[in-house]
């Protein structure tokens, strides 16, 4: 075997080790950290680093309108003004989206954790697919991933690039809206859970 | 960093990863798995994922289009070249080295990356900081081309021929053609959706 050959046999066992390792650790690169109270019972579940206090909830001005959407499904309201008074988490999702799929567990454990405590769930449905635009998949795909907080279609994506700043928006990404519409927090993608609940807690132990 | 690179390497499996990776196979193959294309791959990509965090571009239809028709103009060059005098210049390693780092900085402007924890987190830290964020993203985008090292080294430890190098190469242009082909006549979503579904199913 030439020298180059041998080098190539040998960083292809390199790779597929390294690689190897990437899937065995899964999940262990996933720093969720504990609330400072009232921890969620998946946060228990998970690989603990270090204690997480209210992450800084800074002002970012009234939350953007929602702009050519389809309508409201799961629910009461209409609009988000009507919200006014609660804390909101506004998540854009759409089913089909792996990451989007990720966090729906811990959104519903957020939700029955503080829905009693003046908190609400919003999940802008934004489809990236054509199929992902079909109402009936998306009810079939709420009631399957237990999404049992109020939806919004945003078929045409006008709200989702409204108030993702920049050209590019992504899934999933959540905002927190406090009592008075405003936006305190912000994050892209998976993770932070713990983070998201220390600040649901903080905004809800805000003053209306 | 490591971090990001193992959930690059992770979301290689998932059909989110299949239009910088498609690109990114088709081109290291043509190019003999070479190292210099594959350095420039990897440029190119690194590149192009730092422009995806700055949020400045994203492509138009009719850019997306344009990129297509570009890529799978190059590719059909690169493919013909050893076989057509007048291409000959288009077949030397520094036009396969250019070409190679073109169509990956492309592909990643295609490409809508799965969002994990960790491209979340370089996602979000990036709107209040982009610098912090380059190594984070860099760790990430060579993580997602692993697989395309692992078919260089494939290729170098096999040592094929120079006629089975030229079949290889026919074969992965004719994948790279009709993958930019179907973004040059505005097939964009379709074809995002019919891999999601090839390889899902």
């Amino acid at each position: 075997m030439g020298r180059s050959r041998a080098f190539a046999v040998a960083g292809l066992v390199a790779v597929i080790a390294v690689a190897g390792a990437a899937f065995v650790l899964d999940g262990s690169d996933d720093p969720v950290e504990p609330a400072a109270a009232a921890e969620p019972a998946w946060a228990s579940s998970v690989p603990v680093t270090t204690t997480v206090s209210a992450p800084e909830l800074p002002d970012r001005g009234l939350h953007p309108e929602l702009v050519d959407i389809d309508g409201w499904l799961q629910s009461d309201v209409t609009s988000l003004e009507e919200l006014e008074g609660k804390v909101v988490a506004v998540q854009f999702w759409t089913f089909g989206c792996r990451n989007c799929k990720a966090t729906l567990p811990h959104m519903a454990e957020l939700y029955e954790t503080y829905r009693d405590q003046g908190f609400e769930i919003v999940g802008i449905h934004a489809p990236e697919f054509s199929y992902e635009a079909e109402v009936a998949n998306i009810t079939e795909a709420a009631t399957e991933l237990g999404v049992t907080w109020p939806i919004v279609l945003d078929t045409n994506k006008r709200t989702f690039h409204s108030w993702q700043e920049g050209p590019t928006a992504h899934w999933p990404r959540i905002y927190l809206l406090d009592r008075n519409g405003q936006i305190r927090y912000d994050h892209i993608g998976e993770g932070r859970y713990a983070e998201t609940d220390a600040a649901v807690q903080a905004l809800l132990a805000e003053p209306g | 960093m490591l971090a990001a690179f193992a959930e690059a390497i992770r979301a290689t499996t998932q059909p989110c990863t299949l239009l910088l990776l498609l690109p990114a196979l088709v081109t290291a193959v043509m190019t003999g798995g070479r190292w210099a294309p594959f350095t420039a791959i990897c440029i190119g990509a690194v590149l192009g994922g730092w422009l995806f965090i700055a949020n400045v571009v994203a492509l138009s239809d009719v850019q997306l289009q344009l990129s297509g028709l570009l890529v799978a103009s190059a590719i059909a060059v690169v493919v013909a070249a050893p076989s057509v005098s007048w291409l000959a210049c288009a077949a030397t390693p520094v036009a396969h080295t250019a070409t190679a780092g073109v169509i990956a900085f492309v592909a990643t402007l295609w490409w809508r990356p799965c969002i994990g924890v960790e491209l979340g987190s370089i996602l979000t830290g990036a709107r209040h900081g982009l610098g912090g964020q380059l190594p984070g993203m860099a760790a990430y985008v060579l993580g997602a081309l692993v697989p395309v090292l692992t078919v260089v080294l494939v290729m170098r430890a096999i040592d094929p021929s120079p006629v089975a190098i030229r079949r290889a190469g026919w074969v992965a242009g004719g994948v790279g053609l009709v993958v930019a082909g179907a973004l040059a006549i505005g097939r964009h979503d379709e074809l995002v959706t019919t891999l999601t579904r090839w390889t899902t199913s």
